[in-house]
């Protein structure tokens, strides 16, 4: 199962990536970045460029969250 | 289906307007140099279209009333008591309607209720003419009053005389109608006729198919159905109107376009405000303007959804008055907006601010939801786009 | 340090965003050594991609993406010639063996046709990398085991760079595969674009291919801006878990060498006779001919063919004369027209042989500028053919030659202001009427010209049109000026090689079913072969129709034998009267005519050269006809320049005197020479003109000419630099001009009819001709069918149309009615029917254009009578019918009814002219004719009214806008010119969708001769409905 979310989250970054984050109450650390990509979106009504990245945090589970131009960090989606 | 006539109405609208100055001579109001209406009690022989030349010769005294002096009158009175009796209302001239009479049996209760209501603040009597369908109730009203009717089928009261057309004698009436009663034709499709011998409208019938349709080009069937007694045109409703219309002249002729732009912004503003009320917006806008030596300019606007807003009409009659090229002096302006039609919700978020549907989102579109959606996934556009990219999406590899 | 593998260019048709020059640019800013062109399914770019990667100093490496059977896509790169050999062969045998548009390779074309190729595993479309990603793996290595072998030693898979979803796993699998097949890998980010800021022009270009709109979802929509030509640094930084990847780029370069190969010469072989060699061939054939036209060879005459047979030799080009000379041959032998134009008439053995009708020697013209051993310039010799029978010499080439050795040549349909707004506001989602209203505002703009027409043409000012809407479209529109959208065929052009064309060049098959190389004509050139251009004009049909018909009376009429300086023509055209005649018929033409006061044919042959936007630009026109008329001293601003612009009285008139001028004063070489004509023949060579004004004064100056002096020459020069004739052209296009000007003067009803007959062709509609003849007392009668031909043709002084005209009957039609038309003619409506049958709207048509008028003047009687007739009428029971019919007393149609329905059906008002007809109303309102404007005093206020012809916006040298157009009506043409301001007032009247008949409140003018009309007013003539004015 896989929800999406579009919720914005806390977000700990090092270098290729985030290295952690927090939803629902907890701080989820990432085991690994298992892909990372750009995408345009809605460039002729003005939305700027996403950075994506799917990862697969320690307890297992695998998320898909995105930055920003701005820089705010949103989870995207969840795979239960 | 009822055809109603108001007779002396551009009199009593006349007369509303001038207050109580009533004299003692007949005043006609004319129109094209005929008489379109006028004064009761009348000359006795005082006939709608009589040359106002004619009518003044039997009555030295008569006043005479210009039609361009009540034009600009509010005509919708009729029409408005028309729609309170019922729903079905297709407007015809100001003081002409034709009704539905869907839900009612009996039409001559309905003429009579109307009767009641118009008679006499809005005129001084009705005529009524009953049938299966409009044209011939139409016809046959004028027929009766064209002096080529019978007295069978006539219910004359004080304040409405009803002119009914039995269902079996339809076919036989439209079969005998003189070329003159049907309204539908024009002068040069008459004048063809007669040339060809057809006088009467059954005759249409009785012509070679194809000769019918080389004359009547593309009315032909239309005719024939007619003549056969089917009645193939729809009720319209048009009141409560779908057009809105003003009209200004410019006394002495304007010179430059700085009274015509100021008249715009007027109309701009009113327009918008008749719309919003409505909820509505119009389709076309067509701006006329007319000068001396029959000059005459025209503009005109479609939109391919209806649109209002005071700051975006301004903007378009502006653009329409420049389209015209008005070259010489104008002597008057009219602005039309019609094919009004209800805006929906979204387009309504894109101007004005006090409208109180602005700011409404429409929901998108369900049936683009995607199958995914029994899995609680809403299919948004990057979704869909994703799909076809991301392998731990794919449905189908590329190809 | 990299090298981009996979690049794709505007050539890629609707899928490259990027210029060639913006590519390269960045390309040479990212250090890269050399750089890939791999468009899809073509090599159009080759020539273009070679000559600008030389120019920032990378080296080109040419390569195509072909589309698979099955759909996968392939990389090929071309390491030699013999590569490039197979790569044409492999795209030849791609889009011949498949269907139109869907180009496919199949695997058996792959056999044996892969030496000198190298392949890349492809984009995501590639086979493997697809297999990849949809899991099967095995199969992926099976694919990669089939390249391996049909590519030994030279396949390379393709890492992608481009952040996409699954590109970690898709490039660790390739990775893995590499190492387990020893494969080597490369990377490339599938270029599409320099800058990611091109993206949304990629974007939309793709909606526009893919026939979507931008909101929708489409597979081939990119989902990021990642594909753009990287920074080393970038680079780097995606490779980083791949070593070695962005080097091995670096080596496929170093393998391949600069392709494709220019600079040769590949001249078609022309079949000789035994014994023979073809320098002798073409010696005897010239000889031949000189004698036939000069009586005797004298000894200038020698001189000269002499010297240009020892350059035509010694350049290659003998066979090609030979071939050119055959083709001639073969179209005089069938009767067709033909005339040379172009530079060719340079040549006195072009002269010779048939092919021209210039005599260079006599005129002067110098062979150099056609041919020239200094110059790396091919002959291009352009015949014009009748119209009608061009197709048919195209054919003989082609089974004389070998259909596999004879090809047309393409053209680049690129994007303009119109096709621009349509496409991409389509694709941005805008309702399709609102994109073609506006897009009709815009027809003779480039696409990035768009902003500024909007300022400055007042009927896209005016039009209403809320252009903030359209800020997006107008951006992106600019953005792809100039882009080709799809491949078009070159009218006309065609190679013929030596060898089989699909080794030299990739051919493919276009909409005619003829096959066309993917070159244009320049790129053809480069690689070697030879184009010929088989044009046709109709005015050759025209003038064969006008022969012909002359001939009927005056058997031994000669159109060879016109005498080029007939006086009486010279009158004619001098009076400006000229619709008609070739090239001299349009109104700036005819104005000019009469001021100019022709004499002889040197006089027309500048007439040609003068109306051009090249001297009208440069100011030339103004001074020409001065120092002609003797009122002003020409004056040279350097000695040595006098030679070489005497002729045109110091002005500069003719490309060969731009080039002379080069030569004598800044030293040009002859390649620089060859640079400038160049550029001066291409519209959008600004930057290029700039550049060879700077080298001119610099190379001026070291021959010691001043500065300032040589600025000054070179501007009068760049003023030039849109459209200029060469003096060859202008003078093969005079001498026609002449003669159809001479056949005018003395045979006008032969002359109309032969022009009717060919329509459309020349300036101005058949309506305006039909007025232009009365005019000159010859009328023109309408179609009838006891009378009319197939053709238009002469009955008497007057013409008579054929049948032809008319609306709704075709050719077969037309045939049946000739076939069965009894020897004095029909001689009732009945018969007509009963012999020819024809039937649907063709015969009301004839009947209401007054073709059935001599049986019955009475159309609408017959209108009736053909209904009955066709209902099978007259039956029993129906005597009443019979009656009404013969019986029938009612009017016939009104002059204004019959007017109307002959414009409609046969496009020329016959019964009368509209003005006619509106004559007393236009009267009551003080309108004169067109003639009387010709008796009124200059500087009278008069009013006219008419129907506009051809209105348009020549550009001026003033720079301002100043709009022509014609005033017809029943009486004759008036000129009327509206200057700026007014422009912006009416300009909408003129230029807007719909033409309507007019009122021009205006101001007589004199010109020479002739009076014209400086508009004040101008109002549409609306039929009011309102006010129905009556005098």
């Amino acid at each position: 199962m896989s929800k999406l979310l579009r919720v914005p989250v806390k977000v700990r970054e090092g270098d290729n990536g985030p290295v952690g984050f927090y939803w629902r109450g907890r701080l989820r650390l990432v085991a690994r970045v298992l892909e990372r990509w750009l995408d345009a979106g809605r460039w002729w009504e003005g939305e700027t460029e996403k950075e994506f990245f799917r990862v697969q945090v320690r307890e297992g589970g695998v998320y898909e969250l995105y930055r920003d131009r701005a820089g705010t960090w949103v989870l995207y989606r969840v795979f239960d | 289906m009822a055809y109603l006539e108001l007779e002396g109405f551009y009199w009593k609208l006349w007369l509303a307007g001038k207050g109580r100055e009533i004299s003692s001579a007949p005043v006609g109001i004319v129109k094209a140099g005929r008489l379109l209406d006028f004064s009761r009690p009348a000359p006795p022989e005082w006939r709608v279209g009589m040359p106002w030349s004619q009518a003044r010769a039997g009555a030295p005294g008569a006043q005479r009333v210009e039609w361009a002096a009540i034009r600009h009158l509010p005509m919708e009175e009729f029409w408005k008591a028309c729609s309170e009796v019922d729903p079905a209302v297709e407007s015809f001239r100001p003081h002409s309607a034709f009704l539905g009479l869907g839900c009612h049996r009996k039409g001559e209760e309905v003429v009579a209720r109307l009767a009641e209501l118009v008679v006499p603040r809005l005129g001084h009597h009705l005529w009524a003419g009953l049938a299966r369908g409009k044209f011939a109730a139409r016809a046959v009203l004028l027929a009766y009053r064209g002096g080529a009717g019978e007295d069978r089928g006539i219910s004359r009261k004080s304040s409405h005389t009803i002119v009914r057309l039995p269902e079996e004698r339809q076919e036989e009436f439209l079969h005998e109608l003189p070329l003159e009663w049907v309204w539908f034709l024009d002068e040069r499709e008459k004048e063809i006729l007669r040339r060809l011998g057809i006088f009467r409208l059954g005759e249409i019938l009785a012509m070679d198919p194809v000769e019918r349709r080389f004359w009547l080009g593309k009315r032909a069937e239309f005719f024939k159905a007619l003549a056969e007694g089917i009645d193939p045109l729809p009720l319209r409703i048009t009141y409560p109107p779908s057009r809105w219309e003003r009209e200004c002249e410019f006394d002495p002729p304007a010179t430059s376009l700085v009274p015509l732009r100021a008249r715009l912004e007027e109309w701009a503003t009113s327009l918008a405000s008749f719309l919003d009320e409505e909820g509505k917006g119009c389709r076309r806008l067509l701006l006329e303007a007319w000068g001396g030596e029959g000059r005459n300019w025209v503009a005109m606007r479609e939109f391919s959804a209806p649109r209002g807003g005071c700051g975006m009409l301004r903007v378009v009659l502006a653009g329409l008055l420049e389209k015209m090229g008005v070259g010489a002096p104008v002597a008057g302006m009219r602005l039309r907006a019609d094919c009004l039609e209800g805006r929906s919700a979204d387009q309504l978020a894109l101007w004005g601010t006090g409208h109180p549907r602005a700011g409404r989102r429409v929901p998108e579109d369900p049936s683009t939801l995607h199958p995914r959606l029994r899995r609680g996934v809403r299919a948004t556009r990057r979704e869909r786009l994703l799909e076809f990219w991301d392998p731990c999406r794919k449905r189908r590899v590329i190809s | 340090m990299y090298v981009p593998l996979h690049v794709h260019s505007p050539f890629s048709f609707l899928d490259g965003a990027a210029s060639l020059r913006d590519l390269m640019e960045r390309a040479a800013h990212c250090n890269c050594p050399a750089i890939a062109l791999t468009d899809h399914n073509n090599l159009c770019g080759a020539v273009a991609f070679r000559r600008e990667a030389e120019r920032w100093g990378l080296k080109p490496l040419l390569g195509c993406e072909i589309d698979l059977e099955g759909g996968h896509h392939l990389v090929l790169l071309a390491m030699d010639e013999e590569g490039y050999a197979n790569l044409c062969r492999l795209l030849t045998r791609a889009h011949l063996d498949s269907p139109r548009r869907q180009p496919r390779l199949r695997p058996e074309h792959l056999q044996g046709a892969t030496e000198g190729l190298l392949a890349l595993s492809g984009c995501r479309k590639g086979e493997i990398p697809s297999r990849i990603l949809s899991g099967d793996l095995r199969g992926a290595l099976e694919a990669a085991r089939r390249y391996q072998s049909a590519f030994p030693g030279r396949f390379y898979l393709e890492l992608e760079g481009c952040y996409l979803p699954g590109t970690r796993r898709l490039n660790d699998a390739l990775w893995e595969l590499a190492k387990f097949l020893r494969l080597p890998a490369v990377m490339t980010t599938n270029v599409h674009y320099a800058f990611p800021s091109q993206f949304p022009v990629h974007d939309i270009l793709t909606c526009v291919r893919t026939l979507s709109r931008v909101d929708d979802v489409h597979p081939e929509r990119k989902i990021n801006a990642e594909n753009y030509l990287k920074s080393p640094r970038e680079m780097a930084e995606l490779a980083r878990e791949y070593p070695g990847v962005l080097q091995r780029t670096v080596e496929v370069a170093q393998r391949c060498q600069p392709l494709p190969v220019l600079g040769r010469l590949l001249t078609p072989h022309f079949p000789l006779p035994e014994g023979m060699g073809a320098e002798q061939m073409l010696r005897q054939l010239v000889y031949a001919g000189a004698r036939e036209k000069y009586g005797r060879v004298t000894e200038k005459v020698r001189r000269r063919l002499e010297r240009e047979l020892e350059i035509i030799c010694r350049l290659g080009y003998q066979e090609y004369f030979l071939v050119v000379w055959d083709l001639v041959r073969f179209a005089r032998r069938k009767g067709i027209r033909h005339a040379g134009r172009g530079s060719a008439a340079d040549s006195l053995v072009a002269y010779c042989l048939g092919i021209t009708e210039v005599d260079a020697l006599a005129r002067g013209l110098l062979f150099e500028r056609f041919l020239s051993l200094e110059r790396a310039q091919k002959p291009d010799i352009d015949v014009d053919f009748d119209a009608r029978y061009r197709d048919e010499v195209i054919r003989y080439a082609r089974e004389k030659y070998g259909a596999d050795r004879v090809a047309g040549v393409c053209t680049y349909n690129t994007f303009r202001a119109r096709s621009a707004i349509r496409d991409l506001g389509k694709a941005l989602g805008f309702p399709p009427q609102e994109i073609d209203r506006l897009a009709k505002r815009f027809s003779y703009v480039e696409a990035d010209m768009i902003e500024e027409a909007v300022r400055r043409l007042p009927e896209l000012r005016n039009g209403g049109l809320p252009l903030e809407r359209y800020e997006l479209l107008f951006e992106l529109c600019s953005q792809v000026a100039g882009f080709p959208r799809h491949l078009g065929t070159h009218l006309g052009g065609i190679v013929i090689g030596p060898e089989p064309l699909e080794g030299v060049v990739p051919l493919q098959m276009a909409a005619k079913g003829i096959t066309v190389c993917q070159f244009d004509k320049d790129y053809v050139e480069e690689v070697g072969l030879i184009k010929l251009d088989l044009l046709s004009l109709r005015t050759l049909s025209a003038v064969e129709d006008a022969v012909v018909a002359i001939r009927e009376r005056h058997p031994q009429f000669d159109y060879q034998q016109i005498p080029l300086d007939d006086r009486e023509t010279f009158r004619m055209i001098n009076r400006g009267e000229t619709v008609g005649v070739f090239q001299l018929e349009s109104p700036a033409q005819r104005a000019l005519q009469v001021r100019l006061g022709a004499s002889d044919l040197e006089d027309i042959v500048a007439s040609v050269a003068l109306i051009r936007p090249g001297p009208i630009k440069g100011n030339m026109v103004e001074p020409f006809l001065a120092r002609r008329h003797g009122r002003q001293e020409p004056r040279y601003l350097l000695p040595e320049l006098e030679p070489i612009l005497r002729k045109t009285y110091g002005v500069v008139l003719f490309q060969e005197q731009v080039i002379e001028i080069a030569t004598t004063v800044a030293g040009f070489t002859p390649g620089e020479a060859d640079r400038l004509r160049r550029a001066m023949t291409h519209h959008r060579s600004p930057e290029e003109m700039e550049e060879l004004g700077r080298l001119f004064v610099e190379k001026a100056r070291r021959r010691g000419v001043p500065e300032e002096t040589a600025a000054a020459v070179f501007s009068h020069i760049k003023g030039y630099a849109s459209y200029g004739f060469c003096e060859a052209h202008a003078a093969a296009f005079a001498t026609t001009a002449f003669k159809t000007a001479y056949l005018l003067r003395h045979y006008p009803a032969e002359f109309f009819a032969a022009l009717l007959s060919n329509q459309p062709m020349g300036y101005y509609p058949p309506r305006t001709l039909c007025v232009e003849a009365k005019r000159r007392g010859v009328r023109v009668l309408g179609p009838c069918v006891n009378r009319s031909g197939s053709r238009c043709q002469v009955e008497g002084r007057s013409v008579r149309l054929s049948l032809g005209y008319v609306r709704g009957v075709g050719p077969r039609t037309v045939q049946r009615i000739l076939s069965c038309r009894p020897e004095g003619g029909f001689s009732s409506l009945e018969e007509f029917w009963r012999l020819t049958g024809v039937d649907g709207e063709a015969v009301p048509n004839l009947i209401l254009c007054g073709a059935f008028d001599a049986l019955d003047p009475h159309r609408r009687r017959l209108l009736r009578r053909w209904s009955i007739l066709r209902s099978g009428g007259g039956r029993e029971g129906e005597p009443w019918w019979r009656e009404e019919v013969d019986g029938f007393r009612g009017p016939d149609f009104t002059p204004w009814e019959k007017i109307c329905w002959e414009q409609e059906i046969v496009g020329i008002p016959l019964t009368d002219h509209f003005m006619a007809c509106l004559r007393p109303r236009l009267a009551c309102e003080g309108a004169v004719t067109a003639a009387e404007v010709q008796r009124c005093q200059p500087g009278q206020r008069v009013r006219v009214a008419g129907l506009p012809v051809r209105p348009h916006r020549p550009p001026t040298r003033s720079g301002r806008t100043v709009a022509f157009f014609t005033l017809e009506d029943e009486t004759g043409l008036l000129e009327v010119t509206v200057f700026e301001r007014n422009y912006h007032r009416y300009g909408h009247l003129l230029f807007g969708p719909q033409l309507l008949p007019l009122m021009v409140v205006g101001r007589v003018k004199k010109q020479g001769s002739r009076n014209f009309l400086v508009a004040e007013h101008l109002y549409a003539l609306v039929p009011s409905g309102r006010r129905k004015s009556s005098c």
